[in-house]
């Protein structure tokens, strides 16, 4: 039964989800959002927190492309931080408590306010392919809506399976049913599927945690925002004195060791029913007694879930022990010798479709119109999945409306760096970000996403004009001072020794434009941002052109194309599992095909030479 | 697998044993069709058979070895064909198996293709080009210590240095609220130092490994008569250039290969310089002062039986700001040379015609070359690896001065980490790939 016509079809309202069905709307694109619960729409699952070294950085991506996480983020913080501060800037990156109710109550209604929107509460169980493209999709209750693109986003719920202790319960969150029918979807069309696994610490009564011993972790002041348009606009940082909540930090005790060690076979994994592959960095507590055993304790925040809310996050302390054992465990702990939990903590185990399954666009390549974005494409995070939830949504109304889709390149953005690791690396654990993972991590910072990428967004239409006016303004400005002080000399005399130098190179000497001013009386910059951006960029502008000397390599490797139609049995050279790896991934450049694993220096020189490259 | 190729392995002439080495594609079949054999050929056994033409005729009779891929040197099919060592019926067979729709093989394919079919690294697809052109004992078997990965096993601990220290400074950046271990700024210098270290000793190597593969330059030069054709026959230890009474009979300049202590030394002799109207002797001065300037070492030669001349003092001036050694020649007359009128203390007496001083004369040349031989060295770099090396070392040294001066902010350190680190990579042919973030997980206990 026909019900309803889309653009796009979005399942899922999570943080991917969400991204991707706003930014196909307010493209114009006529979109559904498929949610099993329309009160659950931008649900926090885990920790009540947005942002983190490199996560921040993201937001601010997503945000200059027109997204909405940063915004929200904003509107529901309860305490903001710039990490890393004591390091250079290039490695900042903003952080913030999430009051989780107000996060959700602020997505949902910005989702249901959005023109072009539309939220229906159902199971898309099947998808229809017509000649190699998306048509429709059809639901639990046997209704059928037409559409031209479709984008999935089904995060921990498809087959999702909760463990606790070995207690196994069916479902895509606690106390939420899980998504079962587009499984039997992937298989039909030969998609294989991985099984991934993470987890989530128990939340405690805050009522019963004694705080009076406990280190205190408080918010910034002022504390950095993560959208540009947030007032006041025009700026990454709120007005000093912002009102804000603190943490806590607490440690596990050598008797909290014990009581793991002691219940280690009793927990899913260890107890060997989990079979799939959780992440390294995200790690359960038994997992870090067990690989560090001599570490004497670990370190636990304890961050509220809200304001309206006693219970709090335990942040280090997920665990798949058995709840009477939770309860021991955590009551080994200073601070919460006479907690009480109100959820019990648990890993999931959930489907995901390997990455390597699409293009740098999001879309399969099995299927046209067809897009992955989020944990069902084997990362974790909020930001992760929001960052691939934008594009896949930009692509997918791109599709809708008969254009070729985009890809965000590696020396552009983080979620460039992240789709392109995903779809050419492919995923043997939830991927997370890491400055690391970026070659370009001088020039990626959080004080210029608005500048890399909000022409982008204008261009697609989901940046405005003013907007981008008022961008294109700064950046004008930014050029200009920048320009004066490559120029502008002073005399500074170190150890008695009078010496000449531009503001310029001061600014990589410790020096910053408040002291410039005060020692040599010279005008600086009087908008906020446009001094501190000038301020980093003349102090990173040599090291991000070493970094991107030291990438020429990578670069020439990036701009030679591998035509479509490359026959991979007739370029010689190749060991069969090179071929085989090449036929199946089907790289769009050389440099992307470098990074798949399995493709040796030598198969690059082979492509190199096949396609007439090689100096 | 790619298209057949086909050569003969063994050197041109006669020989007990000539082999034709066929890579690639169906190249079983290709020699079947000439190769008769009983039975059924199994990779990697040695089957005797008769090689006939396309009309029938016998050829040869020898033995078959099939290399089955990817069990083989180039990761391909391979048949290695043992003849007789007579190059008309190698020729005949190369032939056969070329109409059969092998090519032939270009110079260095065989190994070119084991280095693509990822048999070998970088370094030892060098070693195999090395081992082939060793000129001496020597020199072949540096390259073979190189070709077992001996240089890979020296490169490859510096840059697991790199990649330890690379995980400190990430988990800093990367980690900056949880209570990992960090290294003190003496820690960090302490490993920095540690790969200099390393890198520097290879770098050490590298003009013993250029002699060892270039030959030492060595040019003779002196006035007429002094007896550089004698000294030069004396250190080849045969008769090649024209020795007369008459000065100026050495015309052109003659190079010529030896070795000392296993250091292929390649002389060049030279005309005598000095000033001439004779236009022939002239484009043969010419040549020399040529010379003069490639080589690695001059041996400036005197004749310590008679007085010095203007001429003499002359050359002196031309030689003295290059490397050199004076030798002074005809040790075995009475001395009547003034050599404190030379002021160096590089001055060796000998006598090409008794051999007295001969022996002094060759340690002087490979010291004077730079060359160091020691057993316990197993590695000495080539020209690639050194310009590499240095602009590791270089990137170290920037390194360790930003923590002598102070504490840099991490992302700023590893710049010059990852670039140290990528040319170790380079050396060994390696893009650098993500080793890192498992270096990271495996080293700090991570997740709050």
């Amino acid at each position: 039964m026909l019900v309803d016509e889309f653009d796009v079809v979005v399942i899922g309202g999570g943080h991917a989800g969400i991204e991707a069905a706003l930014a196909a709307a307010r493209m114009g694109a006529k979109t559904a959002m498929f949610v099993l619960n329309a009160d659950t729409i931008g649900q926090m699952s885990c920790n009540p927190a947005i942002g983190g070294i490199a996560k921040g950085i993201v937001v601010r991506e997503i945000d200059a492309l027109g997204g909405e996480m940063g915004k929200a983020i904003d509107h529901a913080g309860i305490q903001f931080k710039m990490l890393n501060t004591r390091k250079g800037k290039a490695v900042w990156s903003p952080r913030a408590q999430a009051d989780k109710k107000r996060y959700r109550d602020y997505m949902k209604r910005v989702c249901e306010n959005q023109e072009n929107l539309h939220i229906r509460q159902e199971e898309v169980v099947d998808v229809v392919v017509k000649d190699g493209r998306v048509a429709a999709v059809k639901t639990s209750l046997g209704v059928e809506y037409k559409t031209k693109a479709v984008v999935v986003t089904t995060g921990t719920f498809l087959n999702g399976v909760i463990y606790v202790g070995d207690k196994v319960i069916k479902g895509g969150r606690m106390g939420e049913p899980r998504s079962e029918g587009l499984a039997e979807f992937y298989k039909r069309h030969g998609f294989p599927l991985l099984r991934f696994k993470t987890g989530t610490p128990a939340r405690l009564d805050g009522r019963t945690i004694d705080y009076s011993n406990l280190e205190r972790a408080p918010g910034d002041d002022p504390p950095p925002k993560f959208s540009f348009w947030t007032e006041p606009v025009g700026s990454y940082w709120f007005e000093k004195g912002k009102p804000q909540v603190d943490c806590f930090i607490t440690y596990t005790t050598p008797k909290t060791h014990e009581i793991i060690r002691k219940n280690l076979h009793r927990t899913a994994l260890y107890g060997g029913l989990i079979k799939g592959i959780g992440p390294r960095y995200c790690p359960s507590i038994e997992d870090k007694v067990v690989k560090f055993p001599d570490k004497e304790r670990h370190q636990i925040f304890l961050e509220p879930e809200g304001l309206d809310t006693v219970e709090v996050y335990p942040n280090g302390l997920s665990t798949s022990l058995p709840e009477e054992v939770q309860w021991e465990m955590y009551r080994s702990i200073p601070g919460l010798e006479k907690v009480e939990l109100i959820r019990p903590a648990y890993a999931i185990e959930y489907d995901v479709v390997p990455p390597t399954e699409l293009f740098p666009t999001l879309e399969t390549k099995k299927i046209r119109g067809l897009f992955h974005a989020g944990n069902f494409n084997g990362t974790t995070g909020y930001e992760e999945a929001a960052g691939q939830g934008i594009l896949a949504g930009i692509n997918a109304a791109l599709r809708a409306f008969g254009k070729e889709p985009i890809y965000l390149r590696r020396d552009e953005s983080y979620i460039g760096v992240m789709v392109d690791d995903l779809t050419t690396k492919g995923v043997t654990e939830p991927y997370r970000l890491f400055t690391s993972r970026s070659e370009y991590r001088l020039y990626l910072r959080q004080d210029n996403a608005i500048l890399r990428l909000s022409k982008l967004g204008h261009e697609l239409g989901l940046i405005t004009d003013e907007q981008y006016r008022l961008v294109q303004e700064l950046a004008k400005e930014i050029e200009s001072w920048k320009e004066r002080y490559k120029k502008e000399k002073v005399t500074v005399s170190i150890g008695g020794e009078k010496r000449s130098y531009t503001v310029a190179t001061l600014m990589t000497m410790h020096y910053d434009l408040d002291k410039v001013k005060e020692e040599f009386g010279l005008p600086v910059p009087e908008h906020p941002y446009v001094k501190e951006e000038v301020e980093i960029e003349l102090k990173y502008e040599p090291y991000v052109e070493r970094e991107r000397k030291l990438n020429e390599k990578l670069k020439k490797l990036e701009d030679t194309p591998l035509p479509p139609d490359i026959n991979y049995d007739e370029v010689p050279g190749l060991t069969r599992e090179a071929r085989e790896k090449l036929k199946r991934f089907r790289p769009l450049t050389v440099g992307q095909a470098a990074r798949i694993d399995g493709i040796t220096p030598a198969a690059v020189t082979a492509l190199l030479a096949y396609l007439g490259k090689l100096d | 697998m790619r298209e057949p190729i086909v050569a003969v392995a063994t050197p041109y002439g006669e020989g007990a044993i000539g082999i034709v080495r066929l890579s690639g594609r169906g190249v079983l079949d290709i020699v079947k069709r000439f190769f008769k054999t009983k039975g059924e050929i199994k990779p990697r056994y040695a089957h005797y058979g008769e090689l006939y033409d396309e009309e029938g005729n016998l050829l040869d009779e020898g033995v078959l070895i099939y290399y089955k891929a990817p069990r083989s040197y180039t990761g391909e099919d391979m048949v290695e064909l043992n003849l007789h060592g007579n190059p008309a019926i190698l020729k005949r067979a190369v032939e056969l198996f070329v109409k059969a729709g092998a090519r032939l093989a270009e110079p260095g394919e065989f190994t070119k293709r084991a280095f693509l079919s990822g048999k070998l690294d970088l370094t030892q697809a060098e070693a195999v080009a090395e081992l082939i052109s060793a000129k001496t004992e020597l020199a072949r078997r540096v390259a073979l210590k190189q070709l077992k990965g001996e240089l890979s096993k020296l490169v490859k601990p510096l840059r697991e240095k790199l990649l330890t220290l690379s995980a400190y400074l990430e988990a800093e950046i990367e980690f900056a609220e949880e209570d990992l271990p960090t290294l003190s700024r003496e820690e960090v210098l302490k490993m920095v130092r540690e790969v200099l270290k390393g890198v520097r000793e290879l770098l050490k190597t590298a003009r013993t490994g250029k002699a060892l593969r270039e030959g030492i330059k060595l040019a003779i030069v002196g006035r007429p008569n002094v007896g550089k054709s004698s000294l030069f026959n004396a250190l080849l230890k045969e008769e090649r250039a024209i020795v007369t009474e008459i000065a100026g009979t050495t015309r052109d300049y003659i190079e010529e290969t030896l070795q000392i202590k296993g250091v292929p030394v390649k002389l060049v002799d030279t005309a005598g310089i000095r000033e001439t109207e004779d236009p022939v002797e002239r484009i043969g001065v010419e040549r020399s002062k040529k010379k003069l300037e490639e080589a690695d070492l001059v041996l400036f030669v005197v004749d310590l039986s008679s007085p010095l001349t203007e001429e003499d003092l002359k050359i002196y001036e031309l030689v003295k700001e290059k490397e050199h050694l004076v030798v002074a020649n005809k040790a075995d007359l009475p001395q009547r040379a003034e050599l404190e009128k030379i002021p160096t203390e590089n001055i060796i007496k000998v006598s090409a015609l008794t051999g007295e001083g001969l022996e002094e004369l060759s340690e002087r040349i490979l010291s004077k070359a730079g060359v160091q031989l020691q057993d316990s060295v197993n590695v000495y770099v080539s020209l690639r690896h050194e310009e590499l090396l240095k602009k590791a070392e270089a990137a170290l040294e920037r390194l360790e001065k930003l923590y002598k001066e102070g504490e840099p902010s991490p992302e700023i350190a590893m710049l010059e980490v990852r670039e140290a680190s990528d040319y170790l990579g380079e050396i060994l042919g390696e893009i650098t790939t993500e080793e890192l973030l498992g270096k990271i997980f495996s080293t700090f206990c991570i997740g709050k």
